[in-house]
């Protein structure tokens, strides 16, 4: 078994990409693949741990967002939430949930809440939540 | 034990942000930025919450770029053509901001993650919008979360 011990990887055709062969002939973009941003925080807005995140905002009942260090090169990144305790309410009512919102290239917005028997999407302040961030940064 | 921070001008911001990760104990903030949107007079207000590895490369210096720099961007960014930032490299070539008193830093974050027209003119106001607190000074329940407002005889 062969080990590879070293601090840096950068392309030799272009220093910031690198490619990982994947399946069959299947090329897999290193840099593509690696989160950006990532956080796990409560309703309050309290970080528990993060990478490339400024702050937090508590917006309101379910309303929330995570502010970047280093912006992301555009507004077509991925942002992936969940939260950390998937119960349900109790009353009927469907699964609890994190979406996410508006996307800026310095923010992401992420809504908490559930969606009632009418369909009808009610912020709600859950459990602690997550976020993860695919994409190019700037 | 004091850590000195590489030079890090040049240097991508993504990658001094590791180099904190490794190097550096996050710090968690007693202080939270509360704050209404003039755009948003029916939405409760709003509390910014500083990240404790952020906080910890301001606290240490020359990690972080001008906060002039991210308006840059935002500039860019609010150009109805906009489709990608061309200037991040102001984040990495820029000089990066020495080291900040942790007061110092919340008012740096208030520039960076709040809209400018919050903070921007802020005295010609006719109510307060911007209130820097301390944790134990918040709601200690979120029961009427949605009604949260700025004190205007304590702010």
């Amino acid at each position: 078994m062969s080990k590879l011990v070293i601090d840096t990887i950068e392309g030799k055709t272009t220093a910031g990409s690198v490619n990982v062969r994947g399946e069959g002939s299947n090329n897999t973009n290193l840099q593509q693949g690696l989160a950006k941003a990532w956080a796990g925080f409560d309703t309050g807005g309290n970080l528990g741990d993060s990478l490339n995140i400024s702050s937090a905002d508590d917006d309101g009942t379910g309303n929330f967002g995570i502010n970047f260090t280093n912006n992301m090169a555009n507004n077509n990144y991925s942002a992936t939430t969940n939260i950390a305790d998937f119960t349900h309410n109790g009353s009927g009512n469907n699964l609890r949930c994190c979406t996410v919102g508006v996307r800026n290239s310095n923010s992401v917005e992420i809504d908490q809440g559930y969606t009632n028997s009418s369909a009808i999407f009610i912020f709600y302040d859950g459990a602690e939540m997550c976020c993860s961030v695919n994409g190019d940064l700037s | 034990m004091t850590i000195e921070t590489p030079e890090f001008q040049g240097i991508h911001l993504w990658n001094r942000l590791h180099w904190a990760k490794d190097n550096l104990e996050g710090v968690q903030s007693d202080y939270r930025v509360v704050w209404e949107d003039p755009e948003e007079p029916d939405a409760p207000a709003k509390v910014t919450v500083p990240d404790p590895n952020w906080l910890a490369c301001a606290l240490q210096g020359g990690i972080l770029p001008p906060v002039e720099v991210y308006w840059a961007l935002a500039e860019d960014e609010a150009k109805p053509d906009f489709k990608k930032h061309t200037r991040g490299y102001l984040l990495h070539n820029t000089k990066p901001v020495d080291k900040m008193t942790e007061e110092q830093a919340i008012e740096y974050l208030i520039m960076k993650d709040i809209p400018q027209r919050v903070w921007r003119n802020y005295e010609k106001a006719n109510r307060k919008r911007l209130v820097i607190c301390k944790k134990q000074n918040l709601p200690s329940h979120r029961t009427w979360r949605n009604a949260w407002k700025i004190n205007q005889e304590v702010a």
